[in-house]
């Protein structure tokens, strides 16, 4: 449907090779996989958890998790990123149902009524981490005419009005950009990740 | 009958409507073609989940003390960074600049990192981005986890590790846990009785990398002490030690 530009062979042979790294136990790659995935992983932690502090302690969990169950990831079942993705997720659950545990303790304490706001599921904060981390590596111009449709909320016709850009080239960007984010949700997301992986049990 | 128009199907799924008035005709086949609707309904998935993830675009990411205490827990020595960025190197970077952390640091470790994702295997080129590090890389002679000293800061910990490069042996410490303070942490070997040996000062991001004289034996001082110090004039040990640990081969 899409084809894939250049510079992905590079990233995705890249991040293979982290992968294959990270399996073997190479102390080094921890390092690569922290600063290329962190902020992924971060991510999901923030937008679960009640406090900057948990996040950061679930994504503390998440590394030390995945380091120590890194034998049990296998490269040929998924990425690496889906994989802690998916050992971030666990955590988020886990933090989540115990503070969840602790409040409702208080809550009966204190006699209090129950409070649960909408919140969204850590599975489908890991999806639009995914599709917002892909939505990153689109080309310049076809991210700027994707975000202008998603974020401005503008038709095509109006997103060719504001770049100049003809109204083939729009739709063919859109097109494209929004194929390849579902293919990144696929691949990365969390239905896949739990199927894909076996991720190791936070302690 | 002919499917929905690729173009077509993503703007739909964008939200947009149907010009020309050929609306009810693509509704009609979106009722009854089990493809196109399938495909409409990824997409359209896909662009929820885009736009939902707009509130999570500006999460800074994890601070820098996120590693030194994920490092400290798996027991990995030290920051494993592709270039020498200057917040890791006081004892070998070239340029004196100090960075803040959080300024350009968080955009340079990515980009260096990419690079050098991008030149693995090419063994010759990583080496020469890599000034420091020897090839082959120095063997781990000991280790040793360090622990908070009872009294001392409490949730402290690191990990001392000695490396025998090829310019003799190197203490790397890293640490996490330990409080800011108005004086500094000086690192030891201790022979565990009655004499200790100053081997250096912690970097201010808890990490220090410290060469030991060739003839020190190990064997010997083999507890590696971290103290607090304080701007006295004063060389020997203040007595107030924060982390300890026994080297262990």
């Amino acid at each position: 449907m899409s084809t894939v530009p250049e510079p992905d062979d590079e990233r995705i042979r890249a991040e293979r090779a982290i992968a294959e790294r990270f399996r073997r136990g190479d102390e080094t790659v921890l390092r690569e996989a922290y600063d290329r995935y962190g902020g992924l992983v971060h991510r999901v932690g923030m937008a679960c958890l009640p406090s900057h502090h948990d996040a950061e302690d679930a994504t503390q969990a998440t590394f030390v998790a995945a380091w120590r169950g890194r034998e049990t990831y296998d490269p040929d079942r998924g990425t690496l990123a889906g994989w802690l993705l998916g050992i971030a997720r666990r955590q988020a659950v886990d933090r989540l149902r115990a503070l969840r545990r602790q409040q409702e303790l208080d809550q009966a304490v204190m006699h209090l009524a129950a409070v649960h706001p909408e919140e969204p599921s850590p599975e489908r904060v890991v999806d639009r981490v995914v599709v917002l981390d892909e939505l990153r590596r689109l080309t310049d111009e076809q991210r700027r005419v994707v975000e202008l449709a998603f974020f401005d909320d503008l038709t095509h016709v109006q997103i060719a009005g504001v770049t100049g850009l003809p109204l083939g080239t729009v739709k063919s960007h859109l097109r494209r950009g929004l194929a390849r984010l579902r293919t990144r949700w696929e691949v990365d997301g969390a239905a896949r990740g739990s199927r894909s992986a076996v991720a190791p049990r936070p302690r | 009958m002919q499917h929905v128009d690729p173009d077509q199907l993503s703007l739909l799924a964008l939200g947009e409507s149907v010009d020309h008035g050929d609306g009810s005709v693509v509704s009609g086949h979106l009722r009854q073609c089990g493809r196109c609707r399938g495909e409409f309904e990824s997409l359209q998935h896909t662009a929820d989940l885009a736009r939902e993830a707009v509130q999570h675009r500006d999460v800074p990411p994890p601070s820098e003390a996120v590693w030194s205490r994920i490092a400290t827990e798996v027991g990995i020595g030290r920051p494993a960074d592709p270039v020498p960025l200057p917040r890791f190197g006081q004892h070998r970077a070239p340029e004196p600049a100090v960075r803040r952390p959080g300024s350009r640091s968080r955009w340079v470790r990515p980009v260096a990192t990419l690079v050098a994702a991008a030149l693995i295997g090419v063994t010759g080129t990583l080496g020469a981005l890599r000034p420091w590090r020897s090839e082959p890389a120095p063997a781990t002679a000991s280790a040793a986890t360090l622990t908070a000293v009872t009294g001392g800061p409490g949730g402290a910990s690191g990990r001392a590790v000695v490396e025998r490069g090829p310019d003799g042996p190197v203490l790397r410490i890293t640490a996490a846990g330990l409080p800011l303070q108005q004086g500094y942490y000086e690192v030891w070997v201790y022979d565990g009785k009655r004499a200790m040996v100053a081997i250096g000062v912690l970097g201010a991001d808890s990490t220090a990398s410290l060469p030991l004289p060739p003839t020190l034996d190990l064997r010997t001082y083999h507890v590696v002490d971290i103290s607090q110090e304080q701007y006295d004039g004063d060389q020997t040990h203040s007595q107030t030690s924060v982390l300890r640990g026994s080297l262990t081969e």
